[in-house]
């Protein structure tokens, strides 16, 4: 019976150059790694050209903070606490002074949190800590450092989670 | 974890032996943290700060680490978060872009007294600057640091393939900047 198979030829007639395929993995990995006669090949090891001081590692020493470490976990950098709810409290009566007029009422619902965040990233914020918490206050009332004791871990995990965009701030432990 | 390891951890989280214990860990991890660290921000001085502050870090939380991880990755973490805070806050302070800040650092390299480095080293550290963040790590984690894929997936905690893709595209641009500059 007659098949519409079209007959198998391993060479149908066409040649390549000699030695062709002899040179082709030659040529290839010339092209990808030595083209240059220097020595800017990866297969070459090169150095990172790092040094250090003399006697650098020997004379390492790590200097521990008086206070040692305790149990307690800390989740949030305080300080940034004080910072975003310190600017919060200046914007909230700058905006206040601002739109008075216009009965438009400030409060941290109408809050750009980002405006803060890139008030404070910006290095706007040019205040002595100690003095930022004179303006920690929440409904009239001062917020008490024990106050931050209340405040429940896992919101805090999840407020971070959702508003933190760089994550190298929040440590993986 | 290894015995010695998990060893060295509970006597860092006893009062009594902590200080011998944490002198231990930096003899041990020092220079590998340091390279680590001085790859990523090029400087003496600012590796040198940072190390430091990963090593006051490391000890002042080791007793949240609970031995998901080995020691070492996890220190490791803790270094690279600290130089990429460094690196953010440098370029923030300076005003111009992470990107703009490496071109920066290489070209103070060649006025740097603590590095000695050729023109064909100096090339190679503005080929790992011309690299994207997290390919520029992935490079310098495997070919100076010559860290092994398991241990860069588990500092990473990306999978071996994923870096293993990601050093093949770095090279290859490494490469292409070599041939091309």
């Amino acid at each position: 019976m007659k098949t519409n198979k079209l007959p198998h030829k391993s060479k149908p007639g066409f040649k390549v150059p000699e030695d062709y395929f002899e040179a082709l993995e030659q040529n290839l990995m010339d092209s990808l790694f030595s083209d240059s006669k220097e020595a800017f090949v990866l297969n070459e090891k090169i150095s990172s050209g790092f040094k250090t001081p003399q006697r650098y590692f020997e004379n390492f020493n790590v200097e521990l903070p008086e206070k040692e470490a305790t149990g307690v976990i800390s989740l949030i950098d305080r300080r940034t606490l004080y910072y975003v709810a310190g600017i919060a409290a200046v914007l909230i009566s700058l905006f206040y002074g601002l739109f008075n007029e216009n009965s438009a009422k400030a409060s941290w619902d109408n809050l750009e949190l980002s405006a803060i965040e890139n008030y404070i990233e910006e290095g706007y914020m040019d205040m002595p800590e100690s003095e930022i918490t004179n303006y920690l206050y929440e409904d009239g009332y001062v917020i008490e450092d024990a106050d931050f004791r209340k405040v429940n871990s896992r919101a805090v995990v999840d407020y971070l989670d959702e508003h933190v965009e760089d994550p190298t701030y929040i440590f993986d432990y | 974890m290894d015995t010695s390891e998990n060893e060295l951890v509970e006597r860092l989280k006893h009062k009594a032996t902590a200080q011998d214990a944490f002198r231990e860990l930096v003899s041990i991890h020092k220079e590998r943290l340091y390279w680590h660290i001085r790859n990523m921000v090029k400087n003496h001085d600012d590796t040198d700060d940072i190390l430091q502050n990963t090593f006051i870090k490391i000890f002042k939380n080791i007793r949240n680490f609970k031995g998901e991880s080995r020691l070492f990755s996890w220190m490791y973490r803790i270094a690279t978060n600290e130089a990429i805070t460094f690196i953010n806050k440098k370029a923030r302070k300076l005003q111009i872009t992470s990107e703009d800040l490496q071109e920066r650092l290489i070209s103070n390299l060649q006025s740097d007294v603590y590095f000695d480095g050729n023109d064909i080293e100096l090339k190679l550290q503005r080929a790992i600057a011309s690299l994207p963040a997290k390919q520029q790590q992935v490079f310098n984690m495997k070919y100076f640091e010559e860290l092994k894929y398991r241990e860069m997936a588990e500092i990473l905690e990306t999978s071996e393939g994923a870096l293993k893709a990601s050093y093949h595209i770095a090279a290859k641009k490494i490469e292409e900047f070599l041939k091309t500059n």
